[in-house]
Formats: structure tokens, sequence, C-alpha cells
């Protein structure tokens, strides 16, 4: 049973700290949940634990955001988690849901085209026109799923889904139960059911929630990281995890890499340098720190397979051009005027620069 | 209740200032007791306050105030708000009828000190840290005041404190800072603390000494270690002989939430009154609710959403953070999280909460019967009378001087400024300018009743008071402006019993100033007196004299004053030639203008005078009417070529055109003067000067510089030729045009 799986679920990635934590854990637990929301707190922002087990940290910010989410799913409220793309929004929801259910799989992802039966119940149509309408015909939503055995449920990308679909949730959130008039019966919610919905607010109005909707979720804001170091630390954790998981047989990257690009999407995003002496054009795109790790990701698979297996310039900036031109020219003209005018000025930043410039 | 004292008649109980749990637990505790005495850390020989603290009619926040008699900026200050455990004791000794007695140096002593070094309050902020919270702060709400029961507590307290005392005990800092005009005695914090805590000993000993047989002593947390030790008197006495004194006034002045704030500097405060205020009036288990309904109240006055649903909400998220957080109840911090989380889309209104939910814009209110000093209870009554409104919050007020009460307002307003009593900022008005309006920007904070302390020193009226002020201002006075600025201040605040001083400080002053920028920086002030000083009438007509002479000898002075100056200096007095232009404006007065012109005529003629002060006075002339646009033309011709460089002839151009760049559309030959003398520059020149050139351009509006391109271009100016025209066609619309020029008989 042990194929190779591109990438594990987070209760399976970190089942040995869940174990740990678990043990450790005497506090008391809300009905289903498998941890108290104190060993929640410390899986997500990491610590040591009394018999010295090292929790790493999986969520790099301030705790009081994590804090803010775990209480919301102690109170039964529904956790909305707003940010712009790359936040960790997703990253954390998922091992919220791990930590809390121990099961992060109950997903379901919002899109344009999502129904109600993709949030409801479907039907297998051989067996409703075999045997009629019937428990068995039915086919559950993972959020029904997660109704009848009192774990979370995750709605990714909330206000990409039709606003009409969006408030079948709302019968949902407040009864804590699903209605089934095919079949006259319902479904009633166990204990420990909570949703967790994440939506992205650069996407604003696309299908915004009705504010009845609204009311039944606690909002929590992720920023972005709010200081250099801690976006470099978040990148080099991510990198050399991802790196692991892909197998990747290239050296780790420096620090000084990572710095650097953390330095570059820092000073794009904010349309002026670190030292703030100069103002530069912001490109279109978000920049966020996940792009960041991607582009460091893509570096590290080129070097791999098509370098010498030493992260180089040359590695990096394909992928780092990509992250930066996302359309229109006008993402091309801020790119080539902060090669020009910021990295060329960097002395020991000219590999970057030249290779850079190649691809232009 | 344990015992927290060596003496079975002695009780200490450890308090925090401000604090609303201290506050419920020590009447709690006093209750249980029943003293026969109640010792408080206060300024001791201050009691006879308390009656007046205690009046119904008083409203906290109040802070006893203490001033040297003789310097009134030597004060100190003891806030009281309602939950002030201070001021909950001394309501529980009146209603049982027991005695107050206050236990800390006296303020004659404690104002003859200066206390150097920092105070000692680290050790608490450390554990705080290691405990996981903000700051001490945090950590001393959690841990003392959101508890409910009183028994126990102070005893806790006592441990705790001790621990923390001998854990600071080492790290007494001391920095070295001298401050030159201060020669009370310096002590350390350390010493300070040292002979405070003596004289409490002292306090207690004369108690038990009286045969009181419950003695409860009411003082900060820091202290209780101190207390605890009572045998020998002997070092204490010692410690507190020979003590410096001062002689004191003391009253009760009211005091506001925000200055209750770490924020505005004042050492032992609260950071969030307004939340204080909230426990202290709620019930234990209520303050979540009430806190965040108040949010949600909040939110509905601007407009926003918040459903009760949302609040019962918050109050449980609020809930559920505590006890993640290990804390027996939620606080501050948690309300802040949960309402932010379940209430709050808009963090605009986060400014809204801080100001009034978490500080809170409360004032306080001492009424007059309490002993005020005399100027204080002139002040009020004046404020009565002319029904003036004292708040903490911005009002701003318009004044329309041709109303006698608005007049007498715009005095008291003026004469309270000559006492640095600012309560009033003016505010330039937008719009309306006329000299009939003045708009002020009122704000009363409490410390402007030091400063009205401080100013009584001057008499015992505003009026009297300001007067004397402001002949003292006018003999310390030097320069020519500075003394004129103070002959407009006193007219302004019609003080007549010291517009004679000034004036004839004013005459004094300008007969030995040859200096032409104090003539000049004069000259503003005074014009305003005399051609405003009708609308108030003022007794302006003083000034007159004195005005025509400073002018005229500035007028004879310039020309010589604007040889061999630098650039910078050239601008400079390009400006006070147009400042003095607008004052000749005020005037209105032919001889003046006149005796101006000449001596602008001389500084145009003259050689040796930079060129920049030139081509302004040229352009003054101008604007006056003394030249013709064509003599400015001509006048820049002679300019650039009169060998001078290119750079003195841009700084020229600088000068004259300095002003509404209409004088180039309406005047075409200096226009045309202009463009030739750019078109002729060569190359390497036009490259030196370019800078000089755009900086003239660019002070005039869009609009302008676009109108001037297009005539240097030919955009507008076309050139017709009589044959294209069509007779026939042309004449069809003259009956119109004869029309519009109302020509219709010709």
């Amino acid at each position: 049973m042990n194929e190779p799986i591109l990438r594990q679920h987070a209760e399976q990635a970190f089942q040995s700290e869940l174990i740990e934590l678990g043990k450790a854990d005497d506090r008391p637990r809300p009905p289903s949940w498998k941890l108290s929301p104190w060993a929640v707190a410390t899986y997500i922002l990491g610590g040591t634990l009394p018999n010295g087990f090292e929790v790493t940290p999986k969520y790099i910010g301030k705790r009081t955001i994590v804090e803010v989410a775990i209480a919301t799913l102690a109170t039964d409220r529904a956790l909305l988690l707003l940010g712009v793309p790359g936040t960790a929004k997703t990253w954390l929801a998922e091992h919220l849901a791990a930590a809390t259910s121990g099961d992060s799989t109950l997903l379901v992802q919002g899109t344009s085209g999502t129904s109600e039966e993709t949030l409801r119940y479907g039907w297998n149509y051989a067996k409703l026109l075999a045997e009629g309408p019937s428990r068995s015909a039915l086919v559950p939503s993972p959020i029904m799923r997660a109704m009848e055995t009192g774990k979370i449920a995750r709605v990714e990308e909330l206000t990409r889904i039709p606003s009409d679909v969006q408030d079948a949730l709302i019968t949902v959130l407040s009864e804590k139960s699903l209605p089934i008039p095919e079949l006259n019966d319902e479904v009633q919610a166990r204990k420990g059911f909570n949703v967790i919905a994440t939506a992205n607010d650069r996407d604003r109005g696309v299908n915004d929630l009705s504010s009845a909707l609204r009311r039944r979720f606690n909002t929590v804001h992720l920023p972005l990281p709010e200081t250099f170091e801690e976006e470099a630390e978040i990148v080099r954790q991510r990198t050399e995890a991802i790196g692991r998981a892909l197998e990747l047989p290239a050296e780790p990257p420096a620090l000084e890499d990572i710095k650097r690009l953390v330095t570059i999407f820092r000073e794009l995003r904010d349309g002026m340098t670190l030292d703030k002496k100069t103002k530069l054009k912001v490109p279109s795109g978000t920049l966020s720190t996940a792009e960041a790790i991607s582009v460091l990701n893509s570096g590290l698979a080129m070097a791999a397979h098509f370098g010498d297996g030493k992260l180089r310039a040359t590695d990096l900036a394909s992928a780092l051009t990509g992250a930066v031109i996302k359309d229109s020219s006008q993402d091309t003209l801020a790119w080539k005027e902060y090669l020009e005018t910021v990295v060329k000025e960097r002395g020991e930043w000219k590999d970057l620069y030249r290779a850079c410039r190649e691809l232009l | 209740m344990s015992r927290t004292s060596v003496s079975d008649s002695v009780r200490l109980f450890g308090i925090r200032h401000h604090g609303p749990g201290s506050a419920r637990s020590l009447v709690a505790a006093l209750d249980e007791w029943q003293p026969q005495v109640v010792l408080v850390e206060g300024p001791s020989g201050s009691e006879s306050l308390i009656p007046f603290l205690l009046d119904p009619a008083v409203e906290t926040p109040v802070a006893m105030l203490e001033y040297a008699l003789e310097t009134p900026r030597l004060a100190s200050y003891y806030p009281l708000a309602e939950f002030s455990p201070e001021l909950q004791a001394f309501r529980w000794a009146a209603a049982h009828e027991v005695p107050v007695t206050f236990m800390d140096l006296p303020a004659a002593t404690m104002l003859a000190l200066r206390v150097v070094g920092k105070p000692n309050s680290d050790a608490m902020e450390q554990i705080a840290t290691a405990a996981g919270f903000d700051d001490g702060e945090d950590w001393w709400e959690h841990l003392v005041e959101h508890r409910s029961d009183a028994s126990e507590l102070f005893a806790g307290i006592d441990t705790l404190m001790c621990a923390l005392r001998e854990a600071s005990s080492q790290d007494a800092t001391e920095d070295e800072e001298t401050n030159g005009d201060d020669d009370r005695r310096k002590v350390t914090d350390a010493e300070f603390n040292d002979l405070r805590e003596a004289l409490m000993r002292r306090t207690i000993r004369a108690a038990l000494a009286a045969g009181y047989q419950r003695i409860a002593v009411v003082c900060g947390a820091w202290h209780v270690p101190a207390l605890k030790e009572l045998k020998t008197a002997k070092p204490d006495d010692a410690l507190l002989k020979g003590l410096p004194k001062l002689k004191v006034g003391s009253t009760i002045v009211p005091w506001t939430y925000e200055r209750l704030t770490f924020a505005s500097g004042y050492g032992a405060g609260a950071r969030s009154p307004a939340f204080y205020d909230l426990i202290w009036k709620s019930e234990p288990q209520d303050i979540s609710a009430n806190w965040l309904l108040s949010v949600a109240r909040l939110m509905r006055e601007e407009d926003l959403d918040a459903s009760p649903a949302s609040v019962i909400e918050a109050v449980r998220l609020a809930d559920a953070l505590a006890s993640l957080r290990g804390r027996p109840k939620p606080g501050l911090r948690e309300l802040r999280d949960a309402a932010n989380s379940v209430l709050i889309r808009d963090s605009v209104v986060w400014n809204l909460i801080g100001k009034r939910l978490i500080v809170g814009e409360r004032m306080g209110h001492v009424p007059d019967f309490v002993p005020m000093i005399p100027l204080q209870a002139n002040l009020t009554a004046l404020q009565k009378r002319l029904r003036m409104k004292v708040s903490d919050g911005e009002q701003r007020l318009e004044l329309d001087l041709r109303n006698a009460t608005d007049l007498e307002r715009s005095q008291l307003l003026h004469r309270l400024a000559l006492l640095k009593v600012d309560w009033g900022i003016p505010e330039q008005a937008k719009g309306k300018r006329g000299t009939f309006h003045e708009h002020w920007l009122l704000r009363w904070t409490p410390e402007l009743t030091i400063a009205l302390i401080e100013a009584s020193l001057y008499g015992n009226t505003v009026e009297s008071a300001a007067t004397s002020c402001a002949i003292a201002n006018a003999s310390e006075a030097e320069s020519l402006a500075e003394i004129a600025r103070l002959v407009e201040r006193v007219l302004e605040a019609d003080l007549a019993g010291a517009i004679e001083a000034t004036v004839s400080k004013l005459q004094a002053v300008s007969a030995v100033t040859a200096d032409v920028a104090d003539l000049a920086s004069a000259l503003p002030p005074l014009a305003a007196v005399v051609r405003y000083g009708s609308v108030r009438g003022t007794r302006s007509d003083l000034v007159v004299p004195v005005l025509d002479a400073i002018f005229t000898r500035l007028c004879i002075g310039l020309p010589p004053a604007c040889h061999s100056l630098d650039d910078a200096a050239a601008r400079v007095m390009a400006e006070r030639i147009s400042g003095v232009t607008g004052v000749v404006a005020l005037f209105g007065d032919p001889a003046k203008t006149d005796l101006w012109l000449e001596s602008l005529r001389q500084i145009a003629e003259l050689h040796g005078i930079h060129r920049l002060v030139q081509g302004k006075a040229e352009r003054v002339r101008f604007d006056l009417g003394a030249i013709e646009g064509d003599q400015l033309a001509i006048r820049l011709g002679q300019e650039a070529s009169s060998g001078a460089t290119a750079l003195e002839t841009a700084m020229f151009v600088e000068g004259l055109l300095d002003g509404p760049g209409t004088i180039l559309l309406h005047q075409t030959p200096l226009l045309e003067a202009v463009d030739a003398w750019v078109t002729d520059l060569d190359t390497e020149t036009v490259d030196e000067i370019l800078p000089l050139i755009r900086r003239t351009f660019s002070l005039f509006t869009k609009p302008e510089r676009r109108q001037i391109g297009e005539r240097l271009t030919g955009g507008i100016s076309v050139q017709v030729q009589e044959s294209d025209i069509d007779e026939a066609r042309a004449n069809r619309v003259l009956p119109v045009i004869r029309q519009i020029l109302g020509l219709t008989n010709v």
C-alpha cells in the first residue's frame, strides 16, 4: 500500500506530530475534536512538547489570527479565511481541518460551475431508476459527509461559486441540518461539524457573499507576511519541504538566494525598494509568498534536471520572469525598469541581471 | 481574609491606581474588616480636599492639583476616576464616618525635590512577558483586575510584590541629566521612593500610637512589602529630617479620560479608561456583553450593520478565545479580536472604538464652590457670562466682531493667548476673509489649568493678568518685529492699560532700529492694527505716527540695503518687497505709495544691486502703474545687452516675472522681449540657465503656461489674407455683431 503519492494530506504528512500532540494533550476537547484547541494552536504555530518533541510551525505569522480561527471553530460558527492569493488560506484551512477532525479531505472546490448538488447531495441515477429514491441511491457531498461524521468540511474559493448556489449553505450553517425533501428526510449535523471557507479578496465582487451568509461566518483576514525575515523563513521552509516531497536531487537553495527572491517580490509588490529610496512600477500580478515558493521550486527543478544540481541565477530567471510578467506590456515595462534601475545597480546581483536580461 | 501585616491592627491593601478590580476588591475588604481609620497614599496635609471630591456635584474624572505658589509650573496631580480605589476608599470612609489620613510626602516637599533616574517598573514587564502577556498592564489586569474574590487577593499581591521588589532591587539605574536653572534638591528615584515609604511607615506608627485597633492602609501594590516592618522608627525619622519645603496651593481640577492614559505622558496611567469604567459599572459576568454591545451600537450610529445575533456570536468567540489562551475571562484583547472577526469589516471603525470605547471622551466637572485661585474663578465667571462651553473635544467658533458678545469672546481668547493659556487657536477661515470675522478652534485640556495657575502670578482677573503680562513682555522685547506683534496682540485683546506701555516701547525700539529686515517685518502687524482697528473699537490711533515713521525709514533704508546680496539674501529681499507692497496696498494712501515707488525706482536703477531684486522692483512698479509694459520690455532688452552674464539676466527675468503670468499675455512687447532674449542665447548658455528659466515659468498656472506657449508658436494669431474674404458673406454677420456690441444705430 506504499504507492508513491505526489502530495500527502496534512494528516498523513504530519501524522507523527498529531499522534505526539494527542498524547501530550490533557486539556478538554470539544465534542468530536481529535485535539484540544490549545493543542491545535500548537500544531499550527509550532512549539516544543513537554517530552521534548518538536512540532514544526505550519503557519508563520500572527498568533492572534490562528487563535481566533481555532476559537471560531470551537464556537460552531463557520470560519471564513480571507486574503489575497497566496497568503496560505488553503494551507491553513487544510491544517486546521487535519488537526481538529483528523481529516482534511472533505473538500468542495468552488468554481463558477459549482452546482447545488456539489454542496448538498446528488443521485446515483442508475440506482435511482432501478430502486426509486432511497438513501442508498443518494450521493452525499463532502459537506453532507462531514455533517454525518461530525468533521470539518472545507469550501475553497467560496466567492467563485454563483450566489444562488452559495446560499444553499445558509441552512446548513444556521440550522445545522440538510433537508432531503425527496425522501422527506434530513441529515442533522453531529457535534464537531463545521465549515472552513476560503475566499480571495482580490476578486471581490465576483460573487460577493450575501449578508445573510456572511453573517454566519467569522472572518479572519490573512495578511501578507509582515516582515522580510518572516517571509524569507516561510519561503525557505516550504521550498525545502516541497523539494523533499518531489525528491529533487538539487541542493536546497542557499539562504542568500531566498533573500534575494523575497526582496524582489516585496519590492515589486510595495512599489518601492526596501531602503525606501526608489519608487517602482507595480506589476499586475499578486506576487505573493506562495508564488515566491513556486519560483524557487521550479528553479530547483531546473537545476536538478538541466543544470549541475546547484541553483543558479539562470535556473531562477525564467520562472521569475513568468511570475512577474502576468499579462500586458505594462508588466514587461515594470520588470525592465526594475532590472535596469535596481537589479543592475546591486553589485552581487550581476548574474541574475544577465540571466533575466537574456530572456526579455 | 489572611493577614498581610506584622501587626494585628494594621492591614495593607496593595492596589493598582485606576484599577477597577482593585477598587471592587478594596470595597469588599473594607466592608468585611470595618477599619477605624483609613490611610491612603496621597499628599499628606491635603485631606481637606476630600469633602470636595465627594460632593455629588463633582463629576469624575478629576484631579487633586498641588502647585508651588511661587513657581506654579512645579505642580503635581493626583487624578481620580470613579473606578480609582483611592476614591472608593474615600467614599467608604465618608459613609462609615471614619477618618482618612494621607501618608505620602506632602506636596510642599514633593515639589521641592527633583527626582532623577528612571522609575523602577521593569521587573513587572519582564515577568509579564515571560508569562506570555503583552505587557505588565495586560498581565496585572488578568491576574488582579478581573478577579472577583476579595479574600486572599491582597495576600497574593503582597507575596507577588515582595518577589518583584527583590528581583529589581539590584538594577537601580541612575542617569545624570542636569537642568541648568533648577536648584531643587536632587534625589534618585530609589531615594525618593525610600523617603515616601519612610513617611508612610511613620504615619502608620502614628495611627497605632493614637490607639486605633483596625487600621486600613491603601497604597500602590509596589509599596506593600516596605510597610510591613514597623519596629524601628529611628532610621525613618532620620531620613525625614530637614526635608526642603515650598509654599504650595491646592485645588481640584477637571480631568479627562484621555489624560488618564499612558499616551499622554502621565506615569501611573491606565491604557483603557473607558473599558475600566465599564468594568467598574458592570457586573463581572456582563462585561463582555456590555462592551461588545456598545461596539454594536457605535457601529449602528455610523450606519454599519451590527445585529444582536452578531453580538451574541462575538461574546461566544471571546469566551472561546479566553479559554484557548488559558484565561479565566475575556479581557480587552479577546474582546477586540472577537469584535474584529465577527462584527467589524471596516478598519475605520477601530479609530472610533479606540477613542470612545477604549480610551473614552469623558471629561470631569468641578463646581464653582470648590476653592479656586482667583484668576480661575474669574475665568469661570467670564466663560459663564459669555456662554462659552468648556469641553475637551475640538469645537469651532465663528465670531462676528460687530456683535458685542462675540467681540468680548474674541478679546477673552486673545487675552488668554497672551497669558499662554491656549484655549483657542485662531484659524485662517477659507472663503470668508472678511475683517469682521474671526475663526477659532477651541479645546480645553487639563494642562491649561496649570498654565492658568502660572498666569495667576500676573494678576487675579484675566484682564489685569493679561495687562501686566503684556507690559512685562514689552519691557523684555528687543526686536522691533517682536514688539510690533505684541502691540497687535494687545490691541486685539483690548488691553487699554497696556497700550501706552507697549506703544512707547515700540517708539523707543523703532527709533534705534536701522535694520531693514526688522523694520519690514514690523510693518504687517502694525498695518493690520491701523487698518482693522476700527472694527474692534480699539485705540489704534496711537500706533499711526509710529507706523508712519517706520514706513518712511524703511523706504529710505531699503535701496542701500539691497547692495551686495547673495542669491539667497536676494530672494528674501524680493519677498520682503512683496510684503511691503501688500502693506502699501492696505494703506491706500497716495503719499505712501509715491514714497514706496521712489524707493523702488532707486532700487531698479542703482548699480550693483542684485538682478533678482531689480527685476522684482520693476515688476512692482509696473503693478502699481508707475511704468508701462513696453518700458519693461526696453528694460529687459537693456539688461540682456548690457554685458551682464546670461545668468544675471535670468535672475532679472525671474524677479520680473514673479507673479501672475498674465503679464506676458497682455504685454506683447514684454513677451517678445523675453522671447527674443531666450532665442538669442547660444546652446551652452541655455544649458546653464535652463533650470532658472524653468523655475520662473513653473510658478505660472497651467492655463497661463499653455496660452503663453500658444502665443509663441503663433497658434492663435492667425494672419488673414484680405483677398480670401468673401465680402457678401461677411456682411451678413455684421448686424448681429452690431447688436452684440450695442452699435445698432451706427
